[in-house]
């Protein structure tokens, strides 16, 4: 067999091994996404509750500054909860940035609810969460709508939440 | 929605589609050089990325991108929000790892592992450009993790100083 033919295989061999790889990977993150999307509605009328019994809801007071705001959060139609951490650094550069427009995007029709993944291990069970940033779109409910892996842009965030308002209307 | 626009004006940004073709290519160049058994490729390509990495402006994958894939109509500009940083970064480990391959090639017996560390590039760039996941992306933020990288200090307000 000409050497041609042998590096050929090799190549052909090396891509089905990574189409098979990246398959799986697809399904087990389409899975976890399922998994998440038929979560349980979070009950976020109770929030002052809530902060006993849900380890991470904790953030909400810093994300919201202030009780005041927290109550006016019971008002809007979307909550995002987003996941990350402390040394997150793609969470800190990217996506708080774009969670920030969003909010001066929709005002008070969207409440961003930060959450420290490493210290909730009850939410990030809860919505699988596979890694930081996360983020996850609820609606006035607590229903989830969309849940997204890694860093999510403005432009998706706002679609997702056209959509959970769209629903809502 | 004009809210919206103006809110991502100052966004940082990615030609997404530029990234690809940068994928692409490197892909394409990293499977020729294997299976024609060329080393020189590799160098080529090799030298390609320390440029892109180092002197994006001069990239000859953006070059070949502006000046005749987008004027063609092949691809058209997506820009989106991310951080090019990392990418860079990624692009200067996929030239180490070919820089390597073509030291091994050309000035040792240890041709094998030359032609694993092009086929590391042609996978890494593989999975980028089928599922967007960056390997060296993903290196780029755990060496922030570790404080290798320079930290973004973060205040209140949204509001950077240094990077």
């Amino acid at each position: 067999m000409s050497p041609l033919l042998v590096r050929l295989g090799v190549l052909v061999l090396v891509t089905l091994l990574l189409s098979l790889l990246v398959w799986m990977g697809r399904r087990f993150v389409e899975m976890r996404r399922r998994q998440a999307l038929a979560a349980e509605p979070l009950v976020l009328e109770m929030l002052p509750d809530a902060e006993k019994t849900i380890d991470g809801i904790v953030e909400v007071s810093k994300a919201g500054a202030d009780k005041a705001e927290a109550g006016a959060t019971k008002e809007t139609a979307v909550r995002i909860l987003a996941f990350s951490s402390d040394d997150c650094h793609q969470c800190h550069r990217l996506q708080a940035p774009a969670l920030q427009r969003v909010r001066e995007a929709m005002g008070e029709r969207v409440t961003v609810i930060e959450v420290d993944a490493p210290a909730s291990p009850e939410l990030t069970q809860r919505y699988h969460i596979l890694t930081v940033p996360s983020t996850v779109i609820l609606d006035a409910k607590g229903h989830v709508h969309a849940v997204n892996y890694g860093f999510a842009s403005t432009q998706r965030l706002l679609q997702q939440i056209d959509t959970v308002l769209a629903m809502t209307v | 929605m004009e809210n919206a626009t103006a809110a991502q004006e100052h966004a940082l940004r990615v030609d997404t589609h530029l990234g690809k073709f940068s994928q692409g290519c490197t892909v394409l160049l990293t499977a020729l050089a294997f299976v024609v058994n060329q080393p020189w490729l590799v160098l080529i390509t090799a030298l390609i990325m320390v440029l892109s990495a180092l002197v994006p402006t001069v990239s000859p994958y953006r070059l070949l991108y502006k000046w005749v894939v987008v004027p063609l109509g092949l691809l058209r500009p997506r820009i989106v929000e991310d951080d090019p940083a990392p990418h860079r970064f990624a692009q200067g480990v996929g030239a180490a790892f070919l820089l390597a391959a073509s030291i091994l090639l050309f000035l040792t017996r240890l041709t094998t592992v030359g032609w694993v560390l092009d086929l590391i590039v042609f996978v890494l760039a593989g999975i980028n450009l089928t599922v967007g996941f960056c390997a060296g992306c993903f290196v780029y933020y755990h060496l922030g993790r570790l404080g290798l990288l320079p930290r973004v200090r973060y205040e209140g307000g949204f509001h950077w100083r240094g990077v």
